[in-house]
């Protein structure tokens, strides 16, 4: 039925297949670096809502505080202590820090505080978000 | 069995051509996919741009010539940093590559004879004239 029954060389198959893998490797790369991608920009954007959480809740915490507080932060984790409570922002994934590592005790009559915080993935520390703000509240009569 | 009569098939050379051709548009379709990348830096801006306004606003507020000259706009002079318009005064500040407008209003909005009250409001927006983010408050002058 086939009159041509040469076939191909080794070589022909060999350079084919170098051919196809060289293609193959290439493609594979594009890909994982979409994933790779779409996992930062996933992170970043909770890292961004994580950074908006943080600031509400210190907000809110300067504008409800009858006395002095503490603001700290310790492996990953950023404390808000008055002195009956203890207030502990974390996430399993991210680290969270403040640009006062030592801690910083706030009056909340008198300070207006201006706060960084910093956002980072724990897997990654480049991917990180900072959020500068400020704590502040109408004080109340004489310092 | 001769159903196919051309059977001479591709050389190699129009086949890397064709894939040549075919990535070049691949690519310029693959522009597409790191948008989310993008949303994720116009919402870090916002979400920072809402912050320093309110940083901003905290600043304007306690401003003591603004204050001072708010408390008896006819006798004192306008401080230099304002814009004298209609029913406002308006400033703007240049923060890196974002331009904060302030306004803040010629009437108070307190009836009362103890104190006024004066609008001010921050907008923060880039070179194009988008806002990214803005806060309200008020300038207490007493009397």
């Amino acid at each position: 039925m086939y009159k041509n029954e040469k076939g191909i060389t080794l070589i022909e198959v060999l350079i084919s297949v170098a051919i196809l893998s060289f293609i193959g490797i290439v493609i594979w790369n594009v890909f994982i670096q979409g994933l790779t991608f779409s996992e930062q920009a996933m992170r970043k954007n909770q890292m961004q809502q994580e950074a908006n959480i943080i600031v509400t809740s210190l907000v809110r915490s300067h504008q409800a505080a009858v006395e002095v507080y503490e603001i700290n932060d310790f492996e990953c984790k950023i404390m808000i202590d008055t002195n009956s409570q203890s207030n502990v922002i974390e996430h399993p994934q991210l680290c969270l820090s403040t640009n006062y590592s030592d801690g910083l005790s706030v009056n909340p009559n008198i300070h207006d505080i201006t706060i960084t915080i910093n956002v980072a993935d724990k897997n990654n520390p480049n991917n990180k978000v900072s959020i500068d703000t400020i704590l502040t509240r109408l004080k109340s009569g004489e310092e | 069995m001769k159903l196919v009569k051309n059977q001479e098939g591709f050389t190699l050379i129009e086949i890397l051509l064709s894939i040549a051709i075919l990535s070049i548009i691949f690519i310029s379709l693959m522009n597409i996919f790191p948008q989310m990348i993008q949303f994720n830096s116009i919402n870090e801006t916002k979400t920072q741009a809402i912050n320093t306004s309110r940083q901003i606003l905290n600043d304007w507020q306690n401003k003591s010539e603004i204050i001072d000259y708010l408390s008896a706009p006819s006798t004192s002079e306008l401080p230099s940093e304002l814009i004298e318009q209609d029913s406002h005064y308006s400033a703007e500040i240049n923060i890196d590559k974002y331009i904060a407008i302030i306004t803040i209003a010629k009437e108070s909005d307190l009836a009362t004879s103890i104190a006024n009250a004066h609008q001010i409001h921050v907008q923060i927006l880039d070179n194009k004239g988008t806002l990214f983010g803005e806060s309200f408050g008020y300038i207490v002058v007493e009397e």
